[in-house]
């Protein structure tokens, strides 16, 4: 049956029934693979491509101490992002809405992290012939939930409030032990051992780098170095790759929405980037049953120099 | 640890135009890729022309329901 | 095209007579193509198809020498850079393909489905590329996966795809995502093979078919009208109707 939209057939003729002339096929691949071939091994050897290193916690830890520091306290204090993060971590928010739905909700609590027992303190926990450690760890464990955050809130507010967030010039106040376990979280970090303990302790192989990348995300440093190249969200950083290297230029839609209002203020953008994207790419895949769109190309007319008279038939 | 070498290792540029922010390498390739589909919508292609009306593989000879078929 | 001969229920010979059905005959590696195929734009596709078998082949060398060994290895400094350049020049094929098939409106006769499998291949594409910057363990992968988590996450989905697990990631885009793009170009392909290449916008029919117009299976099953081959085989097929689309 001929296929039709409201009335108007699809009017194409079969092409086979068109004038043909030879074309090797085979011939044509070959070309393209051996033509191809020449580029890609022409472009890798004269432009090579970017190995920015991973920054590791100890590289953190050695360039951003301070960092390392509120980021910890963060953590304990309940205020980091992930510790505020919501599903798939926690519950301690509801997270982001498309609109009235719940979808980040809803996607559950499926990968739980407690970012303060999880991220910190089980670490630290493992630390052994530091009584000083010990002995805040257990202060800290005996304590109750307000008093554990009272602590913590206030050691992050005298963090803020010191020249450069360095520790050694907080003002004396009543922080608990918390002082004691972020500067301890420190040397841990220094010592290069934090990943290892916090992707592979309990299980001996790791592939499963959630807990320290959670860990370098609720810290500023990764994301300077970011900003440094141009990565940031606000920054088109999705196009982006690091150094003068051409990134991915296909991903300029979806980056542009963050860019402007609604979305560059929104607390929900990216659920409205995702959804928007997930329309307008619904359309791009339906665009053949689409009408309007369908036939735009007919108006546009650059067929006509794909097309050019000579080319296209009529066989009389 | 290796890391970028080559022509591309060096600080990235930027273009600024509005809330527009491209590197100049991304805008390189998107205007090759502009260029590219010019160049290959524009350049002509050599072809042979249309096959006139050549003998083609000889086909069976037509059978009772097949020649009524192959009527106008 | 039906055997006289054809065992009842056999399901072997309805899927042979289903798959020789999906092309026309002469049509899977055909010696000819309409005149109107005639233009550099044409060549896109093809080079895409070369540029994705060069992501392979970089890829596979990389697989044998494992995730990290490019940090350390100037050779494998190279293979990346191979991989990488050959990701780059697929995408630009691709969409220089894409725009040629747009303005071409190449989705007519029939060829919907064709457009659909491509414009899904290139969104899958997006993905295993996604998931190959992931895989790079580098700073580049932490500071994608940390950004990544937050859209997949804000729609509900990031635990299914948890973009800080290297190690499911890595497995994504070295077997689970190429395959499935590889099967989208193979529909892709098909597709092309089975309707043949669009004809211009406004095209007029011919007044009668070439002598050598490829015959085709008219969707209605016929029975062959000469005997079938002493040996099994199917006999001469029917002339078939002159479809239009």
């Amino acid at each position: 049956m001929t296929p039709r939209w409201r009335g108007r057939p699809d009017q194409t003729p079969d092409s086979h029934l068109f004038p043909t002339r030879p074309y090797d096929l085979v011939k044509e691949f070959v070309v393209a693979v051996a033509v191809l071939g020449v580029l890609t091994i022409g472009l890798a050897a004269v432009l090579s491509s970017p190995d920015h290193k991973a920054v590791s916690l100890q590289s953190w830890a050695v360039a951003a101490p301070a960092d390392v520091v509120a980021t910890a306290t963060a953590e304990l204090a309940g205020t980091s992002t992930s510790a505020g993060y919501g599903a798939p971590y926690n519950k301690a928010s509801s997270g982001q809405q498309l609109g009235p739905l719940p979808l980040q909700r809803w996607g559950g609590v499926r990968i739980p992290v407690d970012s303060a027992r999880d991220l910190v303190l089980e670490p630290l926990s493992s630390v052994t012939g530091d009584a000083g450690l010990s002995a805040a760890l257990a202060q800290w464990n005996n304590a109750g939930a307000d008093q554990r955050t009272g602590w913590a809130s206030s050691y992050a507010d005298a963090l803020a409030a010191a020249p450069d967030g360095d520790p050694a010039q907080v003002k004396a106040g009543d922080y608990g032990p918390v002082p004691t376990l972020a500067d301890r979280f420190l040397t841990l970090a220094r010592s290069g051992g934090l990943e290892g303990l916090l992707t592979s302790a309990k299980t001996f192989y790791g592939s499963d780098e959630t807990k320290p990348l959670l860990l370098l995300t609720d810290g500023a440093y990764l994301e300077s170095q970011a900003r440094a190249d141009h990565l940031g969200g606000d920054q088109w950083g999705m196009m982006n790759e690091t150094n003068n290297y051409p990134g991915q230029p296909w991903m300029w839609l979806y980056t542009f929405w963050y860019q402007i209002p609604p979305f560059s203020s929104s607390g929900n953008a990216d659920a409205l980037v995702w959804g928007l994207m997930a329309v307008l790419t619904l359309g791009f895949i339906l665009i053949p049953w689409l009408p309007g769109l369908r036939s735009l190309p007919k108006y546009l007319g650059v067929h006509r120099l794909i097309w050019r008279a000579g080319a296209t038939t009529a066989a009389r | 640890m290796i890391t970028a070498t080559g022509l591309l290792g060096g600080h990235a540029h930027f273009l600024h135009w509005g809330v527009v922010q491209i590197s100049l390498a991304n805008l390189v390739v998107i205007l090759l890729m502009l260029l590219v589909f010019a160049l290959a919508v524009l350049v002509p292609f050599p072809h042979t022309p249309p096959a006139r009306r050549t003998s083609a593989p000889p086909a069976p000879a037509p059978t009772g329901e097949e020649a009524r078929d192959a009527q106008p | 095209m039906l055997n006289r001969d054809r065992q009842q229920g056999s399901w072997t010979v309805g899927l042979r007579e289903r798959l020789s059905r999906t092309v026309p005959p002469g049509q899977v590696l055909p010696d000819r193509q309409p005149a109107y195929v005639a233009s550099w734009i044409y060549v896109f596709g093809v080079a895409t198809l070369a540029a994705f078998l060069w992501i392979i082949a970089s890829g596979t060398v990389l697989v044998l020498k494992g995730a990290t060994w490019w940090h350390t290895s100037s050779i494998g400094h190279f293979v990346n850079s191979t991989h990488l350049w050959s990701v780059e020049l697929f995408f630009f094929c691709m969409v220089v393909h894409l725009w040629g098939k747009f303005f071409m409106a190449a989705w007519r006769g029939r060829r919907g489905l064709t457009w659909a499998t491509g414009a899904v291949a290139f969104i899958g594409s997006i993905g295993t590329a996604f998931t190959g910057y992931l895989s790079q363990t580098n700073f580049d992968s932490q500071w994608i996966a940390g950004q990544a988590k937050d859209g997949l996450n804000s729609v509900g989905v990031g635990a299914e795809f948890n973009v800080l697990n290297t190690g499911q990631m890595l497995l994504w885009h070295v077997m689970l995502l190429p395959l499935v793009v590889g099967v989208l170009i193979v529909l892709h392909v098909i597709l092309v093979r089975r309707h043949g290449v669009v004809p211009p916008i406004d095209a007029e029919l011919p007044a009668a078919p070439p002598l050598d117009a490829p015959l085709r299976e008219p969707v209605a099953q016929r029975e062959p009208l000469a005997p079938a081959q002493p040996d099994g085989r199917a006999g001469t097929p029917a002339r078939p109707d002159r479809v239009t689309t």
